[in-house]
């Protein structure tokens, strides 16, 4: 999955990546989710290092750094910086879920679930979103409403500020927020499937 | 979905948010009228509305990393190799689980051919062979106990450096599976309730105490049958539990998590922490029954009591917050459950239900009175509990985040009372930075009259009664003495007239001081030999923290300022070393500290009491703890606050000011320099000194023309450079003496900030407002008619011009200029285009504007003609220029003053009046300008002021000044 040995795409090669995917270049892709794994690993690989141990402070850091490794912002002017910040965050979406989706694969293939003596020392995944319930629920939300589906997409996969979002989305930051909260209750409730319970 | 249907529901939706709870149901059913399915949608959404808060608040990567990492640390990576391999009498079989606490493995035991568990725990704990030992007795004992309800541990062994235990391999689930987040049955809940307390009881009867009761260590067999796991255990890892929760808490959790665990460690799980637990207190069986409340709790409703997004908010929840009923969450319960709940969830252990046989004995009555019926659920319409519930998560959100801000109270108040104070030095002027040697035998520090930059020179001191020696006689100014790791040298920072900072080294014990490394300075040292400074980056006003080899060999950056005229002065890395927490300033102005990674990654972020300035800061030796120092409500005092983010909690207090840390090896006392500051307006004629202030800090006196009138200014703060002062205005013949700008905030150093005009009437001054924007106001001297602002301009160091114009300085982009403007707002142009650093006066003839000029060789001084024609340089680069030396004019015009600085921040410095001949401006100034105070010393009819802050009159014997003392002594303060 790393990309070890390999040489890395200059910034100049991954923006045409990018822009080549957002044309619907498919190929493009299978070139652009090796860098991605190539960052999921070094930042996984600071957490077992445990370099950050207050990783709050980083939050944004971290997802700042993969933009500017991914590519060089200084260097590479784009015609429309929210397009860029669109496109990377939709690479974001697509290639981590891929990824949580080969996860659950794999589990589903593997051994018996394990019995857990003391599962709470499992630092389980369950606990955090599901990737992949959020990816069908958020299609499901874009369907009667792209916009929220796109600030959700912005915001997380993207790791952009409200400020960023709304300057990507050309709508004001207080329609940002208000998506925001709005998208996130209505997308809980729909990966609980808890709408048609009424409670 | 229908478009306006879904507009519609959001609308609603928002409109409802904003409402209180009690008014949302009343509002829904009349927005809804009679479309149920609309209110449903909406209530649905709202039901949400509690757990969307942690929702993706961690962005997706760090999310996806977190995961891989875990699974790495123990799945993917964990030690496959392991299977088939023989343990002690142990063949491992198979990998059960994995955690952070350690990996469980499958096992046989080859010796009694029975089927085990072998449960490795952290290498860490064998190196604590007397905790390990208490451990092993405990288990052993617990499993003694032969309890059915009570896992049995058959074995404690070691392999490879890590203690592992063995014990029955069970099949079934633990209560944290069973339970996943929904309510168990009644007779389920009861069922292993009674089950749980039986074991507690077994267990509390032979003085074992479990302290970490939690549905993960609960495990529930095939046949129903309860196991409590890790007996003892909790007290072997668990050694500060409080403290690992709290590192824990620096990871941002969802609302409906409920344990805090950590790749590759174990934290401890704090949402089951009993009141006295959270608070580190000594604890006794009592503490088992309050989280096996928690775990009763969590049964019955599929929540937890106490939640929070922050290890700090639960805290705060546990210690200060009463839960929501359960009856509220599941009103399908009996009501004497909740009764029983609430008692084991006393805070308080004295009023808590005090044994586990009394818990057993109350559910055992529930069962038997739920089982023949005569228990009636306490169940109403449920649609007054659905407002009821609402209101209460309002409720406990809404106290949630005040605590999470809030951080948990201490046990103890953590203020030291200055009587506790055991004074070090006795010196009748000022000492400061107090440094320790690494053993804590021998102190350094500076005796000068600043706690920063100042002429001044190092002494040691042989602890606790040698006498102190001094170590340089230079007078140079100096900042921060530290000693070297092996206690032999002091390196401290020796800033020059050029404003070039270096670092010096003297030895403690007969040698000269040397130039070491120029262009660095706050040094400290790391390990290995490395250096941690402030190095000037690229102008006099651009100063980062840098790391390197002594030889400064591998340099690189810690923390740049993001603004050019941000300098990181000091620098303070944490014991383990992966942290840094700086001291800067920007613009002249003190900023809160900042806590850096040393690998510079990141910019870190603030810390300490916000928007305060802190200008020196420390370590305890464990880390836990940063040390601040704090001008927050006004004064400089030391602060604390738990690494990362604990909450700021003021240590020193009182009359006097506290600056500079230095902490003891072992962690219980440090020492400060703590003084008094005080400055105060003089008046100077023919009939002698005498003072013109009342009150307060006062300083930056200026005379009106007819000199009858002078105007000074308060400070409302610790920093005359940066905090805010009040403008006064006094009648020198009736001593009257008033606000003039009563509400107004003024901010700035010396001469910067107002000026009077040539005939009396007006002061102009610079007003902060709300924004942070410095506006231009005009107000009459005799407050006739109220002060206005002039329009349409930002603007600072204000002065009267020739005409009623008034010159000021505003910035464009990066650079400052000079530009003049009429009194109403109109008349707006540059005056002069190049960029100045600053403007220092208009001459009395109106014909000259000397402004200080940046220069690559640093500022210069110069002073230009209003008429046109060259400007004349009044101090040449270098020197005194650079500083906040100043050009003044007597009332007459008939003498210029110079003011030159010695030690800026206490307003010291000696000023010098120099006659200029009629229809001159200035004296015989040597081409190129002044270089030194001595070329000025000697000029013709020069006259000496011993004071620095000084207001010309119309005469040089006539002037008024401020005069500003220190008296500052290193004291020891105890810490708990």
């Amino acid at each position: 999955m790393a990309v070890e040995g390999r040489m890395e795409p200059s910034a100049f090669e991954i923006t045409k990546l990018l822009q080549a995917w957002s044309r619907g270049e498919q190929e493009a892709l299978d070139k652009l989710t090796p860098l991605v794994y190539a960052e999921l690993h070094r930042a996984a690989h600071r957490y077992m290092v445990r370099e950050r141990p207050d990783h709050t402070l980083q939050t944004t850091a971290l997802v700042n750094e993969v933009y500017l490794r991914l590519v060089d912002t200084r260097e590479v002017t784009w015609q429309d910086r929210a397009h860029f910040f669109g496109i990377c965050a939709r690479l974001m979406r697509r290639v981590l879920t891929d990824f949580a989706r080969s996860k659950r694969y794999l589990k589903r293939g593997g051994r018996s679930p394990h019995v857990a003596l003391d599962d709470a020392l499992v630092v389980s995944p369950q606990h955090r979103a599901d990737l992949v319930a959020l990816d069908d629920a958020l299609n499901e939300l874009s369907k009667h409403d792209p916009r929220k589906s796109q600030v959700v997409e912005l915001r997380f996969f993207g790791g952009l500020t409200v400020k960023e979002t709304a300057e990507v989305l050309k709508v004001s930051m207080e329609t940002v927020k208000r998506d925001w909260e709005l998208a996130k209750v209505w997308l809980l409730r729909e990966m609980r499937g808890e709408r048609d319970n009424g409670r | 979905m229908d478009a306006d249907r879904w507009k519609k529901i959001e609308e609603l939706y928002h409109a409802v948010r904003k409402l209180d709870a009690g008014e949302r149901r009343a509002f829904l059913q009349q927005a809804c009228a009679g479309d149920e399915e609309l209110r449903r949608e909406i209530e649905s959404l709202l039901a949400c509305e509690n757990d969307a808060k942690g929702f993706l608040n961690e962005p997706a990567m760090e999310q996806a990393a977190e995961s891989l990492a875990a699974e790495q640390a123990w799945g993917g990576s964990s030690d496959k190799s392991m299977i088939g391999r023989s343990i002690s009498h142990y063949r491992i079989l198979g990998e059960v689980g994995h955690g952070g606490m350690g990996v469980v493995y499958e096992a046989e035991d080859i010796r009694l051919h029975r089927h085990v568990a072998l449960k490795f725990l952290p290498p860490e704990l064998s190196k604590d062979p007397q905790a390990l030992g208490r451990f092993k007795r405990e288990a052993e004992t617990a499993s003694s106990l032969d309890h059915s309800n009570i896992c049995a541990i058959y074995d404690i062994g070691e392999y490879g450096g890590r203690p592992f235990i063995a014990m029955p391999y069970l099949e079934g689930q633990t209560l944290r599976q069973r339970i996943a987040g929904k309510p168990l049955g009644v007779e389920d809940v009861l069922d292993l309730g009674i089950q749980i307390s039986d074991a507690l009881d077994a267990a509390h009867s032979k003085g074992i105490t479990h302290r970490d009761i939690k549905p993960a260590n609960i495990f529930v067999t095939g046949q129903g049958q309860v196991k409590i796991l890790d007996f003892g255990l909790a007290k072997l890892t668990a050694r500060g539990t409080v403290a690992g929760a709290i590192d824990a808490s620096a990871r941002t959790l969802s609302a409906s998590e409920e344990s805090l665990t950590s790749p590759g460690t174990a934290m401890g799980t704090v949402a089951y922490m009993s009141p006295e637990q959270a608070r580190g207190e000594e604890l006794d069986t009592r503490t088992d029954l309050f989280s096996f409340g928690v775990v009763l709790y969590q049964m019955a409703t599929g929540k937890l009591p106490f939640k929070g997004n922050t290890a700090a908010a639960i805290f705060g929840a546990i210690l200060h917050e009463s839960p929501v009923s359960v009856l509220t969450l599941n009103p399908e319960l009996p009501a004497e459950l909740d009764h029983i709940i609430v008692k084991a969830l006393e805070k308080d252990r004295e009023v808590r239900c005090q044994s586990a046989s009394e818990l057993r004995a109350d559910l055992k009555r529930l069962r038997r009175d739920t089982s023949s019926g005569r228990t009636v659920a306490a169940k109403e319409p449920a649609q007054n509990h659905r407002g009821l519930w609402l209101l209460a998560s309002v409720i406990v959100i809404a106290a949630l985040a005040i605590v999470a801000s809030l951080w948990f109270r201490p046990s103890k108040p953590v203020l030291v009372s200055p009587s506790e104070y055991v004074q070090i030095t006795n010196l009748p002027d000022s000492v400061s930075q107090p440094a320790l040697s690494p053993d804590g035998r021998m102190l350094t520090f500076i005796r000068g009259p600043d706690t920063f930059a100042a002429p001044g020179e190092i002494y040691v001191k042989i602890l606790p009664d040698g006498e102190p020696v001094q170590l340089t006689r230079d007078n140079s100014e100096k900042m921060s003495p530290v000693f070297s790791p092996d206690g032999s040298e002091i390196a401290y920072t020796s800033v020059t007239a050029e404003n070039r900072w270096n670092t010096w080294v003297v030895p403690v014990i007969n040698g000269q001081p040397r130039l070491w490394l120029p262009n660095a300075s706050g040094l400290v040292w790391l390990d290995k030999g490395k250096v941690l400074f402030s190095e000037i980056k690229n102008n006099d006003m651009h100063m980062a923290i840098v790391t390197s080899e002594e030889s400064r060999a591998g340099e690189h950056d810690v923390y740049v300022p993001p603004s050019d005229r941000g300098m990181a002065h000091r620098s303070y890395p944490s014991p383990d070393g992966k942290w840094a927490l700086v001291v800067e300033m920007d613009r002249a102005k003190w900023l809160p500290c900042r806590l850096v990674p040393m690998d510079g990654t990141s910019p870190g972020r603030q810390v300490g009491p916000p928007e305060a300035g802190c200008t020196s800061a420390a370590w305890s030796p464990d880390g836990k703890w940063m040390y601040l120092n704090s001008s927050a409500g006004g004064t400089f005092h030391i602060w604390r606050q738990r690494f990362p983010d604990g909450r700021p909690e003021q240590i020193s207090s009182g009359t006097t000011e506290e600056e500079g840390i230095t902490m003891a090896p072992d962690g219980r006392s440090f020492i400060t320099a703590a003084g008094l500051r005080q400055s105060s307006v003089w008046l100077r004629d023919s009939s002698g000194e005498r003072q013109v202030s009342l009150e307060g800090y006062s300083y930056d006196p200026k005379l009106t023309p007819d000199g009858k009138g002078l105007c000074y200014r308060i400070l409302k703060g610790a920093l005359p450079m940066s905090d805010p002062s009040e403008l006064r205005v006094v009648d020198l013949d009736s001593g009257r003496n008033e606000s003039l700008l009563p509400g107004l905030t003024i901010v700035g150093g010396l001469r910067m900030t107002y000026d009077i005009s040539p005939d009396g009437g007006d002061v102009v001054v610079a007003v902060l407002d709300q924004e942070g924007k410095h506006r231009l106001w005009l107000a009459p001297l005799d407050r006739r008619v109220p002060p206005r602002q002039i329009p349409n301009v930002e603007g600072q160091q204000p002065k009267f011009g020739p005409g009623s114009m008034i010159f000021f300085t505003s910035a464009e982009g990066t650079s400052f200029f000079i530009y003049s403007i009429r009194e109403d707002g109109t008349g707006l142009q540059r005056l002069i285009e190049q960029p100045v650093a600053g403007l220092i006066g208009v001459s009395r003839d109106g014909q000259w504007l000397v402004a200080k000029v940046p220069g690559r060789e640093g500022s210069t001084m110069m002073a230009f003609p209003l008429r046109g024609g060259p400007p004349i340089h009044l101090m040449a680069a270098g020197t005194f220029a650079g500083s906040s030396a100043s050009f003044k004019w007597s009332l007459d015009g008939k003498w210029i003053f110079i003011l030159l600085p010695t030690a800026e921040m206490l307003a010291r410095g000696r000023t010098y009046a120099i006659p200029v001949l009629p229809g001159r401006a200035f004296p015989q100034i040597p081409p190129g300008g002044f270089r030194s105070e001595a070329e000025i010393a000697k000029l013709p009819g020069v006259r000496a002021i011993d004071a620095f802050d000084v207001a010309p009159g119309p005469t040089p014997e006539v002037y008024a000044f401020s005069r500003g003392s220190v008296q500052r002594n290193l004291y020891r303060v105890p810490l708990q």
